[in-house]
């Protein structure tokens, strides 16, 4: 950690001096841009640079529109949400921006159908206003998980049979929910009980940093625009250097293959999908990066044996705790080069006492953390005597 | 006909051998047929690559394939004739929905915390796809011990049939609880089960798998003779001498090896087993047991087989779930039989 905060500063410093000269010149305009960002434009810089999925927008002070695109694959429409700040009055009545759902801010009170957003909403500070969860007992966060055990969070049921009965007598102000566009989605039943759903879009993201970039989103529903930015810089910012001295170091990118077979499947990560940018990202030579999609690929197990044999790391492999459990499912997976090299790693260390996975929940918030665990898995002599956080070696 | 039917099995064996050859020879990665052939005959040395997809992926699929396949469909065929009705099938009795629920509490009951789980796999001592097998193969008993009894205890074969639909029914309501309170991952492995296939079977379960199947298979063979006197009415077959129970028993036990080591290991395989016994019979013109039984067991394996090849796509990256493709075969066949039917009840000959 120390050296990587070095090399930070040093890069810092560097930009200072080649542009001292410069910024003596231009000193009153860039102070007077710094005052009009301070003070006009705070939420401007934090537009999304890497999530495609929404976008915000400032119609005027304390009211702001945000769109929410492509929930799910091949959506048909955006979705709107008009935030409208408590404190000032605006007079805005619903319908006046269109099909905009008028929401006021910051949210006091907010049901959460998906454990992928405890991350954003613990670490903002706001989990006290979460009301009601899916499944808060099996949480990895630790707020989300004391505020069920206190009574102070209850739970609503998940997927299609969430508790709508529930949801209504807990009164949020919103529902932050996922939709898949198919007939079980429950967000169309929620609003027909007058609640306001507010649709997530990060599953949809093809980039890791697009995924944690939701933060903002959340960010601005609940009042904490700037904190929101400030975690996501520094996560930003961790990702990118670990990126640029993996570029910089010029090693060997060994290939990777990922996830396992059921029952025959191989379910194969697309290679627009972001486990594969992960991959890529780690400086790891993904065999099935060329899958034009973002989704899986279901494999026959030979052609991922014929093309993924040879080799040298396997990652993301579904349950499996240790190299036992491989040759219980199928002994003809120890036959790869991977096994036998014992190159296995899985994205399980981190389990609740129920077993849910915190890569799925704080690694959404933390892909930094994540890319740390895999660029140590590839190329082991990058950091020496790091810990795995969320990768845990099958031995 | 002796010459007819001469034809028709000498082409269904001509067929069955094609077919296994085909699905061997293709699927997702592209083998040179001549490297095929010569893998099969042991003149390919085990290093090359092509040895491990041939032998080790490829055989076993199809030996699995056309074991599943036969046993099913002579599965099918019995239960038709056992509770005269066309639309019955291997899964009629409850049996895959026991050997399901089975599996559901391995797979999902692990994440739920089922006691039963944990102790099932201390006591078999396997833990993986075996314990999945074993599990499976378990429930398939259970409720057939179930189906026995009720046999054996009432008269009227309807009852048996109306207490294995819902008794099916009762355990898919049990799986839907261990799905609805499990996680995703989990219910992720028992969906992809349920999709059945053949190719997780490896050359140490061959070993079990066949025989277990085929032993059954031989002797529903036998059967011929009795299961014709079934066809004209209990009371036709007792006065043929026939012994009644006894005979009903021996069907559901056999179908219920079958079904239950087959959806153990492959997977709830739907549609052979109701469609294929319709096509022999067709086929033959004819509902002569002895005839029509060993036609089923070839027309079984050839369907199964043929519905492995189409599943992999040959020459695609991406596969088809099994029971998709089994579905896609099955259905218009029952279209077509029931249509047939009524056609020819509206204008008979």
């Amino acid at each position: 950690m120390a050296g990587k905060d070095r090399a930070a500063e040093s890069g810092i410093e560097g930009i200072f001096f080649m542009n001292e000269a410069l910024l003596q010149r231009l000193l009153p305009g860039v102070a007077s841009l710094v005052f009009f960002s301070l003070f006009l434009l705070p939420e401007v810089k934090c537009v999304g640079a890497y999530s495609t999925n929404f976008t915000v927008e400032h119609l005027a002070p304390g009211l702001t529109r945000v769109m929410v695109k492509n929930p799910w694959k091949g959506a048909k429409h955006d979705f709107c949400y008009l935030l409208s700040d408590r404190s000032c009055h605006h007079g805005i009545e619903a319908g006046a921006y269109g099909e905009c759902t008028l929401v006021e801010v910051p949210v006091k009170r907010m049901v959460v159908l998906s454990s992928t957003y405890y991350a954003f909403i613990a670490s903002l500070g706001a989990t006290e206003r979460m009301v009601g969860a899916s499944q808060p007992q099996r949480s990895n966060t630790g707020s989300v998980a004391k505020g069920f055990r206190l009574g102070r969070i209850k739970d609503v049921g998940q997927g299609p049979n969430v508790n709508v009965e529930t949801i209504l007598e807990l009164r949020p102000d919103v529902i932050f929910a996922y939709a898949t566009g198919g007939f079980r989605d429950i967000h169309p039943k929620l609003e027909e009980a007058g609640l306001k759903v507010v649709l997530c879009a990060e599953y949809m993201e093809e980039h890791p940093l697009g995924r944690a970039e939701w933060i903002k989103f959340f960010g601005l529903f609940l009042g904490k625009t700037k904190e929101a930015c400030k975690i996501f810089q520094g996560v930003e910012k961790r990702y990118l250097d670990l990126v640029e001295r993996v570029k910089l170091s010029g090693d060997l990118h060994p290939s990777v293959i990922a996830n396992v077979p059921f029952a025959g499947r191989w379910f194969v990560p697309g290679g627009r999908s972001f486990i594969a940018r992960f991959i890529e990202d780690a400086g790891g030579d993904f065999i099935f990066k060329d899958t034009d999609t973002a989704g899986s690929v279901p494999m026959d197990v030979e052609l991922v044996f014929d093309k993924g044999k040879e080799a040298d790391f396997w990652i993301n492999t579904g349950t499996w705790t240790s190299l036992s459990d491989i040759r219980k499912t199928d002994p003809r997976l120890l036959l790869f080069n991977a096994v036998r090299k014992r190159h296995v790693y899985n994205n399980n260390r981190r389990l609740s006492p129920l077993g849910t996975n915190d890569y799925w929940e704080s690694g959404v918030l933390r892909p930094d953390r994540v890319l740390a665990d895999l660029l140590s898995i590839f190329h082991p002599g990058f950091k020496k005597g790091y810990g795995l956080y969320y990768y845990r070696h099958l031995e | 006909m002796k010459k007819h039917q001469g034809i028709i099995f000498s082409s269904l064996l001509v067929c069955l051998v094609l077919v296994f050859v085909l699905d061997i020879a293709t699927g997702s990665v592209h083998v040179p047929l001549v490297e095929v052939v010569k893998a099969l005959t042991g003149r390919l040395s085990h290093d090359n690559g092509w040895y491990d997809i041939v032998v080790i992926f490829r055989l076993p699929k199809a030996i699995c394939a056309t074991a599943a396949g036969a046993g099913l469909a002579v599965s099918g065929l019995m239960m038709q004739t056992l509770f005269r009705n066309p639309l019955a099938g291997p899964s009629v009795l409850g049996i895959t929905s026991g050997a399901s629920l089975g599996v559901a509490l391995v797979v999902l009951g692990t994440g739920v915390g089922v006691r039963g789980a944990g102790l099932l796999s201390g006591l078999v001592g396997l833990d993986g796809n075996l314990l999945m097998v074993a599990a499976s193969a378990i429930g398939a008993a259970l409720v057939l011990l179930l189906v026995l009894l009720v046999a054996r205890l009432v008269e009227n074969i309807m009852t048996v049939l109306i207490v294995g639909i819902l008794g099916g029914f009762a355990i898919s309501s049990v799986v839907s609880v261990l799905i609805h309170f499990s996680r995703p991952e989990m219910v992720q492995a028992y969906l992809a089960w349920t999709f059945g296939s053949f190719g997780s079977v490896t050359w140490r379960q061959i070993w079990i798998f066949v025989p277990v199947v085929a032993l059954p298979l031989l002797a529903s063979m036998l059967l011929g003779k009795p299961l014709n006197g079934l066809l004209l009415g209990d009371a036709y077959a007792r006065s043929m001498g026939v012994s009644h129970w006894r005979l009903r028993l021996l069907v559901l036990f056999l179908t219920a090896m079958m079904v239950g080591s087959v959806t153990a290991f492959c997977g709830p395989v739907g549609f052979i087993g109701i469609a294929v016994p319709h096509l022999s019979r067709a086929a033959l013109d004819s509902s002569d047991h002895r005839s029509v039984m060993p036609a089923t067991v070839f027309a079984g394996a050839i369907v199964a087989l043929l519905a492995d090849l189409v599943a992999q796509l040959p020459g695609c990256q991406a596969v088809l779930p099994l029971n998709a493709v089994t579905a896609l075969i099955g259905s218009p066949v029952i279209i077509w039989f029931i249509l047939k039917r009524q056609m020819a009840d509206a204008f008979p000959a």
